[in-house]
């Protein structure tokens, strides 16, 4: 593994005032090295997504510091937090996101509005197998190509971290399968970092690292010495 | 407890509520303000009408005697009638003010509205009836002495009661050129107070009038009837709609009903697209509350209801304040301006049923478009409802297969396929701004349009320094005296009934002027295209709109006679012309002279610089130039009270529209918007990428709605009837300064959203919760 591109230190994040404070994440603590293939494991409610948002640059903590790749994100300004999110990190959500009124590949070409350089979009497209779908419309697609496209759209930014917020969590485990298999390759051959949030602790067994969280603090860090093959994972 | 959720939801809509409470508010307060003074004016005039005994018709001759009368009287549809003797005079002092007196025998038809004093009194033969209007002006008392003169001989008289004639709502001094009260009175008097003065003069008492009342509704149809009872013996016969004290009014009155129409529709056309869409995207946005609702086992209808009530509620507040402010502020305003101008008794503001109904269909438009955004979830099966709607299907549109689609923008490609999808939305948009512009551009050329037909008026028609208006006791020796000594054109106006065949009935001439002039040059023609123009001898001009009413043209022969003679002549027609203020014939005095009637000018355009005409026999009233520009100022002054009220609709209209639009249009796609900032697209690009739909749908309006400022404004000079003809003259700076207005609105609305993009929360938004 190399250098460390992700750290969390001291990181508490609380919503509410006076009494309806909730405290969504407690003192949390961790690193990742460029190139790992992170999973933060935690039932509903435990603050793994708290975390994923605060390190993809849509939250920030109330106290503590994040740095990414030398910069500390926690003390970024508006302007500031919108290059980042359009420099360093690509994000694959749950449900997608896909602009509906764009087809596949202008979903895709969408990024280079906000960064100039990095891969053909549809060089992006081809490499999560849907060069064939290019010109159809998310509504014309299934979830699995939908998401796939996801990932093309983030990859086209050239991104140092990818984020996926349960990528799987609205596929069939099929589905599910080709998709996180897309992801484990970007880790493992392309050397991008990959972290990924789930409730799902069967994902986990492929991870280098397993992140698991509880009530908002981190419970327990877990280097896999031996990930399972995609594959061989059933759930 | 759904109200509770009611009036939370319209706290939360607030923007988009907010509008239909202004739009419908508008809606109903202009055609309120419009109709409420209208609806009075009606009502006091039918009552003036009917406590005066109003003439429905009066004939004209040189004398009608005492047969006649009784022929008349015993005519089948007849219910009252009366001679009476009507002439000009001239005040003793008081700015020798123009009278209109008229001498009564008896006191049947058309009697005097008493305002102070007692009523009239036949057998009193020093007594007098003057105008309040008059009286009010120069502080006269009932118990005053008044003097007057006409044909050479001054009386004296005491006035017994100040009065309103039935017959003059509109009651302007031949001298002016707007309405000055001070210079105009209407007398009423005894015929027994005339005869010692002026029957030796005239040879007796000639009764010129005749006036009746009758059952007909349509009193020209008694033509023949009537022509058989005075063997012929008359000039002509009229009903209200030719008696100038009567029409300009009811003229007026009509164009007012017109506009109570015509605006406010504008005004629920937008209401109801701001409505449609507004309720579209709410009830999309609560589908699954919906289904949940109807899971929990709602009736439909309960729930039908409860979306019906935002709108109706809404709609029916601002309804209920336009009645109101309509009404009493605006509608008073009106009634304040117009009772300055015309008499009638009383006049203020009133409502009638019509108010209720106009605030019916509004409310009931706003509820039933409600009803039809709703009607589509409530089909939806509760289950199906309480999941989320599938994604709008996105498809190809039909630019896409243009050549150059792939060279547009990522903003341009996502921004056309977006109104595509958003039809309506995209048209609301569009209307409005379009109706902005309207109304911008009508506001703007007006001014132009003043200005354009001052410019015809004075560099083309107009080619002289003063205007001599002689009075009505000129000789034709005496006029010729000042032409001599002035130098100049003599110019005599007449009235005139106009037709395409001799002794047409009433149904097929018309009522008009006749300007007989020298072809001096003073007085000049302008052709259909306003370019100077020159009438041929033994020809006649005809004005272009008079013609085409009557389906004349170039090289057609009419016919005519002078409105108090019998005799009709007949004159080619060599020239349509046109004139701004101007309707009727002009012809060369040689060939006017060749008919055989009489000739006596009545007005002297002249270049002499001398002032000291006033004050000379014959003469009334000298007006320069300058006097005459006024009547302009005037016209202009009162477009520049008018451009503020157009102007602040012009900045409402597509205020509300487009910010409505950007808020749907942002509601509609905050999703999106939230995923872009995620994947880094700044603020000022989001806006950008919001704004640009709006700067399209502006300039789309923009170019759709200019046109029709022209057309409206076109209309609205057109409704003051066929008299004016003003072309509205709009040039590039009318639609530059009208367009460029138009998008700073829309470029300041777009900024209103700022905040909103800046204020985005990515993560609650892509929660995906309603």
């Amino acid at each position: 593994m190399g250098n460390t591109i992700v750290e969390f230190k001291n990181v508490t994040k609380q919503y509410g005032q006076g009494e309806a404070i909730q405290l969504a994440n407690n003192d949390v603590n961790f690193t990742i090295d460029e190139g790992e293939f992170v999973v933060i494991l935690g039932q509903s409610g435990a603050g793994k997504s708290t975390v994923l948002n605060m390190l993809g640059g849509m939250d920030t903590p109330t106290s503590g510091t994040i740095t990414v790749a030398g910069q500390e994100v926690s003390k970024m300004n508006d302007k500031e937090l919108s290059e980042y999110r359009a420099g360093t990190i690509g994000f694959i959500f749950q449900f997608y996101n896909l602009l509906p009124s764009l087809t596949a590949i202008e979903n895709v070409s969408l990024v280079k509005n906000i960064v100039k350089s990095g891969p053909d979009p549809m060089e992006m497209l081809s490499a999560v197998g849907l060069s064939d779908h290019a010109k159809k419309f998310p509504s014309q697609m299934s979830g699995g190509e939908q998401q796939r496209v996801s990932i093309a759209r983030a990859l086209a930014k050239d991104p140092k971290i990818i984020l996926g917020d349960e990528p799987t969590g609205a596929l069939d485990s099929e589905t599910g399968v080709i998709v996180l298999e897309l992801l484990s390759d970007l880790s493992r051959k392309k050397g991008k970092t990959v972290i990924l949030v789930t409730h799902n602790a069967d994902i986990a067994k492929c991870a280098d690292k397993v992140i698991r969280m509880k009530n908002g603090k981190i419970r327990e860090i877990r280097i896999n010495e031996s990930p399972v093959p995609i594959r061989e994972v059933e759930w | 407890m759904l109200v509770r959720k009611m009036t939370r939801e319209i706290r939360k809509n607030l923007g988009q509520f907010l509008s239909l409470f202004i739009l419908s508010f508008l809606a109903v307060s202009l055609f309120a303000c419009m109709k409420a003074s209208n609806i009075s004016a009606y009502n006091k005039l039918e009552d003036l009408r009917e406590a005066t005994n109003c003439a429905d018709g009066w004939i004209f001759s040189e004398g009608f005697s005492p047969e006649d009368l009784s022929s008349v009287k015993a005519l089948p549809d007849i219910t009252s009638a009366q001679r009476r003797l009507h002439f000009a005079a001239t005040a003793e002092g008081f700015d020798q003010a123009q009278l209109e007196v008229y001498g009564l025998e008896e006191d049947l038809v058309s009697k005097p509205y008493y305002v102070n004093g007692k009523e009239l009194d036949l057998s009193s033969k020093d007594g007098i009836w003057i105008s309040e209007s008059f009286a009010k002006e120069w502080d006269l008392k009932v118990g005053d002495a008044f003097s007057f003169s006409a044909y050479g001989r001054i009386v004296t008289k005491k006035i017994e009661g100040t009065i309103v004639s039935p017959e003059y709502q509109y009651l302007k001094a031949d001298k002016d050129l707007d309405i000055v009260a001070k210079n105009i009175a209407v007398i009423y008097m005894p015929v027994s107070g005339l005869s010692e003065s002026f029957s030796s003069i005239l040879g007796g008492i000639p009764f010129n009038e005749l006036i009746f009342t009758t059952n007909r509704s349509d009193v020209k149809s008694l033509e023949s009837s009537l022509n058989e009872a005075l063997h012929g013996n008359y000039a002509v016969l009229c009903d209200r709609d030719d008696m100038p004290g009567i029409r300009i009014m009811k003229d007026e009155l009509a164009q007012h009903d017109q506009f109570a129409i015509t605006f406010p529709v504008v005004f629920l056309a937008i209401a109801l697209l701001v409505i449609m869409t507004t309720m579209n995207r709410m009830i999309a946005n609560q589908r699954t509350q919906i289904g949940t609702l109807r899971a929990l086992g709602m009736k439909k209808r309960k729930i039908i209801l409860h979306y019906l009530s935002y709108s109706f509620i809404v709609s029916l507040l601002g309804s209920i304040v336009g009645l109101f402010v309509g009404t009493y502020l605006f509608g008073e305003g009106i009634a304040v301006i117009f009772r300055s101008w015309y008499l009638i008794p009383g006049w203020t503001v009133e409502m009638d049923a019509s108010f209720l109904l106009v605030v019916i269909l509004i409310v009931s438009c706003c509820t039933l478009a409600t009803y039809l955004s709703c009607r589509k979830v409530m089909n939806v099966h509760p289950a199906e409802s309480l999941r989320p709607a599938s994604p709008k299907s996105g498809k190809a549109i039909v630019l896409e297969k243009l050549p150059f689609w792939n060279k547009f923008g990522f903003s341009t490609q996502y921004n056309l396929r977006d109104i595509t999808r958003s039809k309506l939305r995209s048209f609301m948009g569009v209307f409005g701004t379009a109706a902005g512009m309207m109304i911008m551009v009508a506001a703007m050329a007006s001014i132009t349009t003043i200005q354009d037909a001052s410019s015809w008026t004075f560099d083309k028609i107009q080619n002289f320094k003063n205007e001599i208006d002689f009075s009505d006791d000129i000789t034709l020796d005496l006029a010729e005296e000042y032409k001599k000594e002035y130098g100049g054109e003599l110019i005599q106006t007449s009235a005139i009934e106009i037709a395409k065949e001799p002794h047409a009935d009433s149904s097929k001439k018309k009522t008009t002027s006749l300007m007989v002039t020298e072809g001096a040059d003073y007085y000049r023609l302008t052709d259909k295209n306003r370019d100077l123009a020159e009438l041929a001898p033994g020809t006649c001009a005809i004005t272009m709109k008079l013609a085409r009413s009557l389906d004349i043209h170039e090289g057609d022969t009419i016919y005519w006679h002078l409105y108090e003679k019998n005799t009709w002549y007949e004159s080619k027609v060599g020239l349509i012309n046109r004139h701004p203020n101007f309707s009727g014939v002009t012809m060369l005095r040689d060939d006017y002279e060749k008919t055989g009637a009489a000739y006596l000018p009545n007005i002297l355009y002249t270049s002499s610089e001398e002032a000291a005409f006033e004050d000379q026999p014959g003469i009334l009233a000298v007006h320069d130039d300058k006097d005459l520009k006024e009547s302009f100022d005037i016209m202009m002054e009162m477009i520049y009270a008018m451009l503020f009220v157009f102007v602040a609709f012009a900045t409402v209209l597509p205020i509300v529209v487009l910010y409505n639009c950007g808020n749907l249009s942002f509601h509609e796609r905050v999703k999106e918007f939230a995923t872009l900032k995620v994947l880094g697209f700044t603020t000022k690009k989001i806006r950008k990428l919001l704004s640009l739909q709006n700067l399209w749908l502006s300039i789309v309006g923009l170019f759709l709605g200019a046109p029709f400022g022209k057309i409206m404004l076109q209309y609205m000079f057109d409704s003051n009837g066929d008299s004016m003809d003003y072309p509205v003259s709009a040039g590039f700076l009318t639609y530059l300064v009208s367009g460029l207005f138009v998008m700073i609105v829309s470029v300041l609305v777009s900024y209103m959203f700022n905040k909103r993009i800046k204020k985005l929360d990515m993560v609650e938004t892509l929660k995906g919760i309603e």
